[in-house]
């Protein structure tokens, strides 16, 4: 049985009783590079394997933007 | 190649020197390879040799950016003290294949210097900034 969740705006159907961390796998996301939001609120990286995704919830994942001069040559 | 407005670039280089020394960090947004809106972000290392954007300010200007129909088409930094181009910790956290990674250096604080480049797998593609 699938459910409809809303990933990153558009609606997509997941196998009922995917989490977070299995999803991510899906997507071939790395999840020590990305923050995911879940109903507005950001979730912690050891909640992703815990948190069983429900109909209609609300995942927002980005990327971490970040880098840096670090380790550049003048 | 990136189509940038002249005052969307003023922009950027303006909050790169009000965040010097630190380096400065932000979210170019637009369509079709064109800029059209500049979203400035804290960067939370507060650091002249790094950054990285707030979790929860990038989360607020994605979903911004698409309720306004664009997309996010640039990641843009400053270089404090070296040139405009990709450190090799740029590379590593280059997670985004699609979009343009501008850095503007201010090793010249009087002459700010941007370049632009796509950054694809490790490999680094400088491109052209068509100003208009």
């Amino acid at each position: 049985m699938k459910i409809t969740i809303i990933l990153n705006g558009k609606k997509e159907a997941v196998e009922d009783g995917t989490n977070v961390l299995k999803l991510l796998g899906h997507k071939f996301i790395r999840p020590e590079v990305v923050t995911v939001e879940l109903n507005e609120k950001i979730l912690e990286k050891p909640k992703y394997g815990e948190t069983i995704l429900k109909e209609g919830d609300r995942i927002e994942f980005v990327y971490y933007m970040g880098g840096g001069s670090y380790a550049v040559r003048p | 190649m990136l189509i940038l407005n002249k005052s969307l670039l003023d922009k950027m280089i303006a909050q790169c020197k009000k965040e010097y020394p630190n380096e400065a960090c932000g979210i170019l947004a637009g369509k079709s390879g064109r800029g059209e809106k500049v979203y400035e972000m804290t960067n939370a290392d507060k650091s002249a040799a790094t950054f990285l954007m707030d979790p929860k300010e990038q989360l607020k200007a994605m979903k911004e950016i698409r309720a306004l129909n664009l997309e996010m088409i640039g990641i843009y930094h400053s270089h404090v003290a070296s040139c405009a181009y990709p450190s090799s910790h740029d590379v590593e956290m280059a997670f985004y294949p699609e979009v343009s990674y501008l850095i503007v250096s201010l090793k010249g604080m009087n002459d700010p210097v941007i370049g632009s480049f796509k950054i694809v797998e490790g490999k680094i593609t400088e491109e052209d900034i068509n100003l208009v």
